[in-house]
């Protein structure tokens, strides 16, 4: 099924190894990488719909590694593992856009869990912004005559003209839709 | 300083005064020089009178015994105001006014009897020739006397004061620099020596030992800067027991975190590995074994819990809560305990995780109490007073005053720390946590906690069961 790839960052083996062959025997498809350097690069191959990281990684360090793929994707839920379990890690991470934190030694079924919500909430996520730029788009047509996508101002859309007929340049494609991958199963 | 400067003064003083006499007996001597100038006038008169009787002037002759009078009374004013020594003199004047006198009247007889040329001899020969250089003689030596003794005492006399008056100076000098060394002394051995003490102390103290002794010996300001200086230092001791203290519990808190990561890390893994194979593993018995593991590695997981709460610093925010929800938030967890072992709960409000033990203490039914009440306890601040009385068995009294030890317990699962973190936790806020117990009766755990008043309130429980 869709939307199920999940990136499991964690130097711990045997709990990583574990979490991957549970999540598999539940239809996922997970990944482990055991550090943050490591996990950036799968990102971009794997481009995952779900990540588990460590707090604790060796070199950069989880809340980096947070931070980092919120740099290029701010919708991509992260949770956090830890073995400290404190309240004040828990809201710093929180703050900076973890989806969840999650106390170490974790129940692998809890984990699965964690990975459905996120997973439901990414796509819930996506469909939103999918009907939100549809309607945006519908309430914001293009020129008549060339029906280019610019000017939105409200003018524009009384007049439903941006340009004098000099403008048109032939062989426009109109009105760009957004793209089909996202479209949600219904 | 005070004593010399009035020695020096009093001896002025006298000083002063003893010239002030020898300056007056000079002048009595002075006036009494002139007494003699109006004898000496008064016998010049004298010799004038004849004189004048000789020349014709008949009322002269009266006039003697008037001068003769004057005379008198003069020379005997001036005798007697003569020292002692000097009496012949006023014998010698007296014998040439008595020649004198005697010269007048054969002068007056042989004039009165015609023979003028004769007294006027006589009054020549007598008189002028012999008497009044006499006279004049014994005036010179008499002044030469006056001025002689006047200006000699005088001068005996300020050079007695003179001397008097440097032995007396010296001997104030000579007091004055003993005094002053004496002084000097005293002052060291109560005044000096006690401060050197003192800056003694503080360098050692402010190079670091601050178990340095400081004994204040007087009562007077040197004293009290000891004394202030002394409890200056003890605080500092104390402040920096306390540093020390939570500086060990930093680390310990520190070392506790890493000592929890290192241990739950590895935890993770196996329970990991153990729930996969529990998933995947065929029969029930397997499954069995591995539930086991599972819960083994949840419970030492509970141990590392309670170890890191315990040893946590505690950055520690104490929050408004209402009793109320304190009970009913950590009710919620034991609810279904509550329920598995019958027991009848009659709250009237809030407990922790007391509670835990309380359930404990009661496996098979029984009555759990739970009562708040706000109490005015000693201190500014009301209390509320927490009661968690249980139907168990109750403590004995040994091991009472153990039981918030940390590490203590008599479960064989437990960590012992439960306690010991609750009260640590009371304690914090600003309340105190005391259990009494009997055999046969049962237990009740007594907290107090602090009213809320402005932002500071009893701390929520964090639920640790």
């Amino acid at each position: 099924m869709s939307g199920s790839t999940v990136l499991i960052v964690d130097d711990e083996q045997t709990l990583a190894r574990s979490a991957k062959a549970f999540l598999a025997d539940h239809g996922y498809e997970a990944e482990v990488a055991a550090s943050g350097e490591k996990a950036l690069e799968l990102l971009e191959s794997l481009q995952p719909d779900v990540v588990f990281a460590d707090v604790r990684l060796p070199g950069m360090s989880g809340i980096d590694l947070l931070k980092r793929i919120r740099e290029f994707d701010p919708v991509l839920p992260v949770i956090m593992l830890t073995a400290y379990g404190s309240i004040e890690g828990a809201v710093e991470a929180v703050k900076l856009g973890a989806f969840d934190y999650v106390k170490k030694p974790v129940d692998l079924e809890e984990l699965k869990l964690l990975a459905d919500r996120a997973r439901e909430n990414r796509l819930l996520k996506q469909e939103l912004s999918y009907y939100a730029l549809r309607a945006w788009w519908e309430s914001h047509p293009p020129c008549m005559r060339c029906s280019s996508a610019r000017a939105r101002s409200p003018r524009w859309r009384t007049r439903r003209r941006c340009c004098s007929p000099a403008k048109r340049a032939p062989g426009r494609v109109s009105s760009p839709t957004p793209s089909t991958r996202q479209a949600p199963a219904p | 300083m005070v004593l010399p400067t009035l020695f020096v003064g009093i001896q002025a003083i006298r000083t002063n005064a003893l010239e002030g006499g020898t300056l007056e007996a000079l002048g009595q001597r002075l006036a009494h020089s002139r007494t003699y100038a109006e004898v000496e006038d008064a016998m010049f008169n004298q010799t004038q009178v004849v004189w004048r009787y000789l020349s014709g002037d008949p009322a002269a002759k009266k006039e003697f015994p008037l001068t003769e009078q004057v005379v008198d009374f003069w020379l005997d004013r001036w005798a007697a105001g003569l020292p002692s020594g000097d009496v012949k003199l006023a014998d010698g004047v007296r014998k040439i006014e008595t020649d004198i006198r005697g010269v007048a009247a054969r002068v007056f007889k042989l004039y009165d009897s015609g023979q003028r040329q004769a007294a006027y001899l006589t009054a020549r020969q007598e008189l002028v020739e012999r008497l009044q250089p006499a006279l004049a003689e014994v005036n010179r030596e008499i002044y030469r006397q006056a001025r002689e003794f006047s200006v000699q005492r005088a001068f005996s006399q300020v050079a007695a004061i003179v001397a008097t008056e440097r032995r007396v100076l010296w001997s104030i000098i000579f007091l004055a620099l003993v005094a002053g060394l004496a002084a000097s002394w005293l002052i060291s051995r109560s005044l000096a020596r006690p401060l050197n003490e003192l800056r003694h102390a503080m360098a050692v103290v402010g190079a670091g030992d601050l178990d340095h002794a400081i004994e204040p010996r007087s009562s007077d300001e040197i004293g009290d800067l000891a004394r202030a200086f002394a409890q200056m230092t003890e605080k500092l001791r104390q402040s920096r027991a306390q540093l020390v203290q939570s500086e060990k519990l930093a680390s310990i808190g520190q070392m506790a975190a890493g000592v929890a990561h290192g241990l739950r890390n590895p935890l993770a893994s196996l329970r990991a590995a153990a729930q996969l194979a529990q998933h995947r593993v065929e029969g029930p018995a397997a499954r069995e074994q591995l539930n086991a593991i599972i819960e083994q590695v949840d419970r030492l997981d509970q141990r590392i819990a309670h170890l890191l709460a315990f040893s946590r610093p505690a950055p520690f925010r104490p929050l408004r809560e209402s009793v109320r929800a304190l009970v009913d938030g950590a009710l919620s967890g034991f609810a279904e305990l509550l329920r598995q072992r019958r027991i009848e709960l009659a709250v009237a409000v809030p407990p922790t995780l007391r509670v835990s033990n309380a359930l404990d203490a009661m496996s098979d039914g029984g009555r759990l109490e739970i009562a708040a009440q706000s109490q005015s306890g000693e201190g500014a601040a009301d209390d509320v007073l927490l009661e968690i009385t249980d139907s168990g068995p109750g403590i004995p009294a040994e091991i009472l005053p153990n039981l918030c030890e940390p590490f203590f317990t008599t479960r064989p699962e437990g960590t012992g720390l439960g306690l010991a973190i609750a009260k640590r936790y009371v304690e914090e806020t600003g309340g105190r946590l005391d259990i009494a117990s009997r055999i046969g009766h049962g237990t009740t755990v007594r907290i107090w906690l602090p009213v809320a008043s402005g932002d500071t309130a009893p701390t929520p429980v964090r639920s640790l069961t």
